[in-house]
């Protein structure tokens, strides 16, 4: 069985981020860029099935610009087997829907049997690639997994309601996206970031891909107006004169916090 | 210290991404351990050692034709040694200590010896093993050791007592030394390779420690104990050469380790002195505990560019004896002065064991002591000027 899993560099979420105010944009040069946390348990999921059967290629896609390069070989040094890296200039500020048509050209390319994806990134938190991917694909789309069991036709997880959780279940092949519920990722070891050097990860363009630079025909979103999240002002007070439990109910009730 | 990763010296991709692998790996399944082990007193984390195994920490710096990773070269094992030890002195030494086992093999051993007691070492299910030199009435004058080891037909038998040696009775391997010729001082010291179960070797009791405990330290007794010909490392005689070589880079990787434990104190300091109020304001704008801060910085800065000069000295090939002893007195002081410091900032609660600092500061006394006292440091130093 050969796996995809996508993976996307984003700031370090232990730094301070910071929008750029002109661009409207993420400012990635202020801080340390490293892979997704959510991505790396994508990648355990895929792992850990690759454990327990032999003859398992993990291949991991990314877009994005140069500085990608390190967030591969970190997965590569977890125990992926190769890596796909789409880097083009004309993919400078695309957004989600050109990365997902991207996204999908290069899985179809790799042919893969099952494209595992996080849920969410940390900096976009759009929650809406996986599942645009595998529009693109005409596959089915299993998302927001919490547990994922993958099986020779079949993938199967488990996805949590307000109420309870539900078991969903999908032909392969498909696209699933999980939760940060779903696997707690792996070091990296010595072994791993050696022999990372050594595995193929390939760049390639969207001409490579087949793909038109001008996405001629397509819409794409833009940034009308960003602004600074507002301070924090003081909160409410609530002096307990015996009936305090009864008015913080009443105000989490009115601001729908419960 | 400097605040952006600029490098101290350039290092590769590979060097990169293990430093990232060991800071992670001191975050999550060190720094969080610390406290329970040393309460523990005398128990050894040995799951923590069988997760080192695993991502590779423990064979790391084993050749690789003998299993182990590669990473020969001094510079690469401070890297390691100081982010470990930055999660916990005790520990980070623990998960690294089959590196001490392995350098007088490599000094000494023959290609069948290297293979036959290094190869078991590497790989996820690594053995522990140990390093008995210092006795009862033999410390820093390891020549005066009177363990003795006399030849009888096809091997030599060993009698004596050691003391203080670190995994005794957890290890499965151990390189003894005792005297072949008792009537010589260093000439007469042999190196020997003996494995946990021979025939009268038996274990005291833990030594009770002041800190450090994840490394648990015995005596050990022999009794007649027979080791053959093959397991004698190098010649006759060889030993306390092969001792001394070893020296260099043991404390070099001390002197990291020590590093590690000082930067260690230090961020905590820091992080304490812009946190916590004091007359109205972060105990950091008051000047006598910015300048104890300053000073901390600036040692530490001074030990950790000494510790990876004196170990590309020594990776290049250099005689370094003279610069590892004085990159291991200056870590190590840094290290006593720093988790002094640390205390004294965070005043009661440092002495508190609800915080770390004040273990810290008692498992960092031992890099002034172990591998040669600050006082033998001196005496080396002055005897190569």
């Amino acid at each position: 069985m050969k796996i995809a899993v996508l993976v996307k560099q984003v700031p370090d979420t232990d730094e301070e981020r910071r929008l750029d105010p002109a661009s409207g944009l993420l400012d990635r040069l202020a801080g340390e860029n490293v892979a997704d946390e959510i991505n790396e348990r994508a990648l355990e999921v895929a792992l850990s099935h690759k454990d327990s059967h032999k003859g398992t290629e993990v291949v991991v896609i990314s877009l994005g610009p140069e500085s990608v390069t390190k967030a591969l070989r970190k997965v590569l040094s977890m125990g992926a087997d190769s890596a796909v890296h789409v880097l083009d200039e004309a993919l400078a500020g695309a957004d989600a829907g050109r990365t997902a048509v991207v996204l999908a050209a290069a899985v179809k390319q790799a042919g893969v049997d099952l494209v595992v994806a996080g849920n969410e990134s940390t900096d976009g938190r759009g929650g809406v690639v996986p599942a645009m991917v595998a529009e693109q694909l005409g596959l089915p789309h299993l998302s927001f997994l919490d547990a994922v069991e993958i099986s020779a036709g079949s993938v199967t997880g488990e996805r949590g309601t307000d109420s309870g959780s539900m078991v969903v279940s999908a032909p392969l092949p498909a696209v699933i996206s999980v939760t940060e519920r779903s696997a707690e990722a792996r070091f990296p070891n010595f072994r791993g970031i050696m022999m990372a050097k050594r595995k193929p990860l390939s760049v390639v363009s969207l001409a490579d891909l087949g793909m038109d630079p001008d996405f001629a025909g397509m819409g794409r979103s833009v940034v009308v107006t960003t602004s600074a999240r507002p301070l924090r002002t003081a909160g409410k007070k609530i002096v307990d004169e015996g009936n305090a439990g009864t008015r913080l109910a009443e105000f989490l009730v009115a601001e729908q916090l419960v | 210290m400097a605040k952006k990763a600029t490098e101290y010296w350039p290092l590769t991709d590979e060097q990169r991404a293990i430093v990232e692998l060991c800071k992670d790996f001191a975050t999550n399944e060190i720094r969080p351990r610390g406290r329970e082990v040393d309460e523990a007193d005398v128990v050894p984390p040995v799951d923590i050692f069988q997760s080192a195994a695993k991502v590779g920490i423990t064979d790391f710096m084993l050749p690789e034709e003998y299993g182990g990773g590669g990473f020969t070269d001094v510079f690469t094992q401070c890297l390691v040694q100081e982010q470990l030890c930055w999660g916990d002195p005790g520990i980070g030494n623990f998960v690294c200590s089959n590196g001490f086992f392995a350098d007088p093999i490599l000094a000494l051993g023959t290609p069948e010896q290297k293979k036959k007691w290094l190869s078991p070492l590497a790989g996820p299910n690594a053995p522990f093993t140990a390093l008995a030199t210092t006795e009862p009435g033999s410390g820093s004058d390891s020549a005066s050791i009177v363990t003795r080891a006399t030849k009888v037909d096809g091997g030599y038998v060993i009698n004596g007592q050691k003391a203080w040696i670190s995994n005794a009775g957890l290890a499965d391997q151990y390189v003894v030394f005792a005297k072949t010729d008792p009537t010589q001082r260093a000439k007469g010291v042999t190196a020997f390779l003996v494995k946990k179960g021979a025939e009268g070797m038996t274990f005291g009791e833990p030594m009770k420690k002041m800190g450090q405990r994840a490394i648990v330290c015995r005596e050990i007794f022999f009794d007649n104990v027979f080791v053959a010909d093959d397991d004698r490392l190098g010649e006759e005689g060889q030993g306390f050469y092969g001792l001394m070589e070893t020296f260099d880079i043991s404390r070099v990787v001390l002197a990291a380790a020590a590093t590690g434990a000082a930067r260690a104190a230090y961020e905590y300091a820091l992080d304490y002195a812009r946190t916590r109020t004091q007359f109205g304001k972060p105990i950091i704008e008051h000047q006598a505990v910015a300048f104890r801060l300053a000073d901390m910085a600036t040692r530490i800065e001074s030990a950790w560019l000494m510790t990876l000069h004196a170990a590309r000295q020594l990776d290049a090939g250099e005689n370094v004896t003279g610069l590892a002893a004085m990159a291991k007195l200056q870590a190590s002081e840094t290290a006593m002065f720093c988790t002094w410091a640390a205390v004294q900032t965070l005043g009661g609660w440092g002495y508190s064991r609800e915080y770390p600092v004040e273990q810290w500061m008692r498992d960092v006394k031992l890099e002034e002591i172990e591998e040669g006292t600050s006082d033998i440091m001196r005496l080396v130093i002055s005897r190569n000027l």
